[in-house]
């Protein structure tokens, strides 16, 4: 299963003080404070390993049918690949791991979240409203399955997971849609040939 | 403290994070703070933060772990300060 997380940088700075007393402790582990503290952007870094962990959890939380859990220090983040533009990443949840990739631009940050590597996955962001992004999604699933768009729907369990539904019958899990501030982002598996 | 003034407070609390002003104006036990006041989920931890300082308990991880609905968010507070 997949997932995938967007942070929007300038609404984040904003939107949330991670600097408060007490915010770095309930999400971060003692390591990936450290990780955070330690780096020389620590307004990016934070976001970036916010950023793993609602990925991986997304992915995690479709893998088991799981209810919405707000426990961040469960996931523990290592980033084992760090350049200006991208990082990689495993995520463990328990006994779930997962790999994450993160493109990272001057305004924003994305991650997807995945169980083994190999699988074909397209991603992407952009900036566009979540309503926006979700038309321009639909479209592509019904250009790919050959489909009237006017049949499909996006819908969410009682999880709060989304799903698709053609003609009100399930049709795939398998994606990830996620918004914040200005900029939306997806990811899904390609099809197998 | 009644569960009545708890959810006052909470309501107090929760107001400056609230993304749907609609489903805030309903604002009662059933109330999901994700999927209805669409809360940005960066802002639940200042909810936490904010819920600890004002009913001055401390919220472990365990316990936040399901604090999806504001009846979650009453019950936890209750049974902490309780325990205080």
């Amino acid at each position: 299963m997949i997932g995938n997380d967007i942070v929007d940088l300038e609404l984040a700075a904003v939107q949330s003080n991670w600097r408060r007393p007490g915010f770095l402790e309930k999400v971060f582990t003692a390591a990936e404070v450290d990780f955070i503290l330690s780096s020389e952007d620590q307004d990016l870094y934070v976001w970036m390993l916010w950023s793993m962990k609602e990925a991986a959890y997304k992915a995690h939380q479709r893998r088991f049918s799981l209810p919405r859990h707000l426990n961040w220090k469960m996931q523990e983040c290592h980033v084992k690949k760090l350049l200006n533009a991208s990082s990689e990443g495993i995520v463990s949840i328990g006994k779930g791991k997962y790999l994450t990739f993160t493109d990272i631009i001057s305004n924003a940050i994305h991650t997807i979240a995945v169980e083994e590597k190999g699988t074909g996955i397209r991603k992407g962001f952009f900036q566009l409203s979540s309503e926006a992004a979700r038309r321009h999604f639909l479209r592509q699933v019904a250009l790919e399955k050959s489909v009237d768009l006017q049949a499909l729907a996006l819908e969410k369990n009682k999880e709060g997971v989304p799903f698709i539904s053609l003609h009100d019958r399930r049709l795939s899990e398998a994606f990830s849609l996620s918004a914040h501030g200005r900029f939306s982002g997806f990811c899904h598996p390609l099809r197998k040939p | 403290m009644k569960q009545d003034e708890i959810l006052f407070c909470l309501k107090k609390i929760v107001a400056p994070y609230v993304q749907n002003d609609k489903a805030f104006s309903e604002f009662n036990e059933r109330t999901d703070f994700l999927r209805d006041l669409e809360i940005n989920s960066a802002n639940l931890v200042d909810i936490i933060l904010d819920v600890e300082d004002e009913f001055d308990i401390a919220i472990d991880n365990d316990s936040m772990d399901r604090m999806v609905t504001v009846q979650d968010a009453v019950n936890l507070i209750e049974t902490k300060r309780r325990g205080t």
